[in-house]
């Protein structure tokens, strides 16, 4: 027998005030944006690779560049957060909802967090 | 309270009124108490007020709800804003025309259609059943009860940004009727769904089944659609049973 899962419940007849009712879009827009710059980042990455041979001071201002805390934080936000949204979506795609949307959101956001902080971690090992 | 006010096409305005609250008071009985006592040219609709009928959907501070469903103790802060409906013409104050969310409705085929399988026998006695055992009807049952109140339609951006899109209740009225082995019409729904505008426009935001009063899952019930429609691309691709 089919039966509202209890968060549906209470949602259906608790009345209450629904917290963050649009975390969707927010998590579209940023989806989006981190796609964006990523590509955009790709981009110069291949074309600053291609040309190292032939310019290799330019390779070595671009390391330089990314080596900055604030730049190599954001990257990697950006790229934990495109990734982990972008399997949530996938998973969500394929039928795996067994959690709701909102607190598959939250996951990711908490899989972000960690992905970034080892990635610092990793950076503060390698001496950013 | 404040309350949008306005005709039509003409200039909006909004009202302050102060209202009683108890424990219990909904945003309803705000309204009504405004139309009672202060103001009686209000214009707003209501029926049930059990969260039955879905006549009452409005924004409160800009979120979809029924009206009578929504305490206003429950609203954060102390001022509470009142407004109609997205996406759907204002007739008056908070009263909306609800044609275009029936239109798209109707461009689903939300009637039934009987196929080879809705009766054993021609008759209406022999008229086949799903047990509510049966895993079709189980899935059907997760989707089946909406009300029509046009929340999901209001919340839904994808609607704003594409007229086209027929909303999520429609699709989810047309995903039971596709579900349902009975019906005739799967395929004649199956590529309303496919065109341009159809269900691949959904992005997935679940706005609609964050604010669904019933509990639905509108969302859901869109990717169950749009997953049809790859196995069923795929199925044309390469052969296969349908």
């Amino acid at each position: 027998m089919h039966r509202l899962r209890p968060d549906r419940r209470v949602m259906a007849y608790a009345e209450l005030w629904p917290t963050h009712p649009r975390w969707g879009i927010g998590a579209w827009w940023a989806q989006r944006i981190t796609g964006v710059l990523l590509v955009v980042y790709l981009i110069w990455h291949v074309v600053t690779i291609a040309g190292a041979p032939r310019h290799p001071e330019r390779f070595a201002a671009l390391l330089r560049f990314l080596r900055h805390p604030v730049l190599f934080t954001a990257l990697l936000a950006a790229l934990a957060y495109h990734s982990a949204n972008g399997v949530r979506l996938v998973l969500f795609d394929l039928g795996i909802d067994a959690m709701r949307g909102r607190t598959m959101f939250w996951a990711c956001l908490v899989l972000t967090a960690l992905l970034v902080a080892a990635g610092l971690w990793r950076g503060v090992l390698r001496g950013l | 309270m404040r309350v949008a006010r306005g005709e039509g096409d003409g200039e909006g305005r909004y009202e302050t009124h102060v209202v009683p609250q108890t424990y219990r008071s909904t945003v309803l009985d705000g309204l009504l108490h405004i139309q009672r006592h202060l103001d009686r040219t209000l214009a707003f609709r209501y029926a049930c007020r059990a969260a039955m009928c879905g006549t009452c959907g409005v924004r409160v501070n800009g979120v979809e709800r029924l009206a009578c469903s929504t305490h206003l103790s429950a609203v954060p802060g102390g001022d509470v804003t009142v407004e109609p409906l997205r996406y759907l013409p204002v007739i008056r104050d908070l009263m909306v025309d609800f044609e275009p969310f029936f239109d798209a409705w109707r461009a689903v085929k939300p009637t039934f259609m009987p196929g080879a399988a809705a009766c054993a026998d021609g008759s209406p006695a022999g008229f086949a059943t799903i047990g509510p055992d049966v895993r079709e009807r189980q899935v059907i049952d997760r989707h089946r009860e909406c009300i029509s109140c046009g929340i999901c339609y209001s919340a839904c951006d994808v609607v704003g940004l594409a007229p086209s899109f027929p909303g999520p209740a429609a699709i989810t009225r047309s995903f039971c009727l596709i579900m349902d082995s009975r019906d005739g019409g799967r395929e004649a729904r199956l590529e309303v769904l496919d065109r341009e505008g159809g269900c691949w426009r959904c992005h997935t935001h679940g706005t609609c089944s964050e604010l669904c009063p019933k509990g639905l899952d509108p969302t859901v019930a869109i990717e169950e659609v749009k997953r049809l429609l790859a196995r069923r691309t795929l199925q044309k691709a390469f052969g296969g049973p349908r």
